[in-house]
């Protein structure tokens, strides 16, 4: 799971750090912490509050990635890639909502940025190890011609052509070792 | 792109002006910027430059579907030759180190904790190692073989598509935290050898590769 960088925008100074703090607790959440308002539009999240919401974070919503608000009232724009808590829930509710709503939208992301099927993986993960056509087939119990249509749809998604190529995004994203190849 | 045909009689900052990528093509013939309004013909009697050569050259670097078969048996083979080591010498002395110079600074100023762009670089490392050993191929054995009137097969190579590929690791598939602006220069340089590789290998299979083979 990729980290996630926070901007935090609270009213309360106090709230702010407290918020910091339940970060803190939550691994998605180890990465960067960010508190300047000019940051924010890197942030994979915003957290703030409805004061703040309107102030500083409304007018930019079509730049921004994911809002979370956190208020003693449902805020009535929640919807899409925002996302409301209740601060008077007490501290561990907040950390759970918090973890909750993290883990959720990062597995979205996850499955949004996975190109290939499990299938076409496996086919990637037996090219990058230097298998021939043949070997693929009688690996996966599938005829070439499956194998060749497979690694047609797996040049054409990834946008690489070469096996070199192939290997490269394989040791990149974990699908084989670099000595694998 | 420049769309029409190249004639002699086309003013020469035309064409530059519409593919700036034919600049490198002038360079390789001497030819400076500053060329005002002279045609091809005007600049070619001027440095004393076989005309038809170079605007068949141009046709194939700027045309991909240009074919000279008709001119083939009136363009001088050494001056092809002359060209096309120039064009490698522009590729070990300019544009791979350029490349180079570029990853260097982008892995200085970038944390690649996921050691990605280490990995890249060496991927770029291999496609240098291709293309050098296809320059030293050249050097050593195709054009002496077809200067001295000798048939020599050329095996193929996957340079640009390894160069096309990197490019894609980079726009489509990298991920974590790295200068962003030495991202971009190192992805234009490679933009830039892949299409001047793409455009010269025409001239390599269109123009010395026919007259290799008819050598044979």
């Amino acid at each position: 799971m990729k980290c996630a960088k926070f901007a935090i925008l609270l009213h309360d100074s106090l709230h702010a750090i407290a918020m910091r703090q339940l970060l803190g607790h939550i691994p998605a959440a180890s990465c960067a912490i960010i508190s300047s308002a000019a940051d924010i539009l890197d942030a994979d999240y915003i957290i703030t509050d409805s004061t703040h919401f309107t102030t500083h974070v409304k007018q930019m919503l079509p730049l921004l990635s994911r809002v979370i608000i956190v208020d003693n009232t449902a805020a009535a724009v929640t919807g899409g890639d925002i996302m409301w808590i209740d601060s008077t829930a007490g501290e561990n509710a907040i950390m759970r909502q918090l973890a909750g709503l993290i883990n959720k939208s990062a597995d979205e992301v996850d499955e949004s940025t996975a190109m290939l099927t499990n299938r076409e993986t496996e086919v990637l993960r037996l090219i990058a190890s230097g298998c021939i056509n043949k070997e693929i087939a009688d690996e996966l119990n599938i005829s070439i011609n499956t194998v060749l249509t497979h690694r047609k749809n797996i040049t054409a998604k990834l946008g690489i052509k070469s096996v070199s190529g192939l290997s490269l995004y394989a040791m990149m994203n974990g699908i084989i070792r670099p000595n694998d190849g | 792109m420049y769309n029409s045909l190249i004639k002699h009689n086309t003013r020469l900052g035309d064409i530059l002006l519409a593919d700036p990528r034919a600049l490198t093509v002038m360079a390789r013939f001497g030819i400076k910027m500053g060329v005002g309004d002279n045609t091809i013909a005007e600049v070619c009697d001027r440095l004393h430059i076989d005309t038809l050569m170079l605007v068949t050259l141009l046709n194939t670097f700027i045309h991909e579907d240009y074919y000279p078969d008709p001119y083939l048996g009136l363009i001088s083979v050494e001056s092809v030759i002359d060209y096309l080591r120039k064009t490698n010498a522009y590729y070990l002395h300019f544009m791979l180190p350029t490349i180079e110079r570029h990853f260097e600074l982008l892995l200085a100023r970038s944390a690649d904790k996921a050691g990605n762009l280490t990995l890249m670089r060496q991927y770029f490392d291999s496609a240098k190692r291709l293309l050098t050993d296809r320059i030293k191929h050249d050097d050593e054995v195709w054009f002496p073989a077809v200067l001295a009137n000798k048939g020599c097969r050329i095996d193929p190579d996957d340079v640009e598509d390894r160069v096309s590929d990197l490019m894609s690791m980079f726009i489509i598939h990298l991920k974590g935290d790295y200068d962003q602006q030495l991202g971009y220069a190192v992805v234009l340089a490679l933009a830039g050898l892949r299409d001047d590789l793409h455009q010269n290998n025409r001239i390599r299979e269109r123009i010395l590769s026919p007259l290799s083979t008819a050598n044979k």
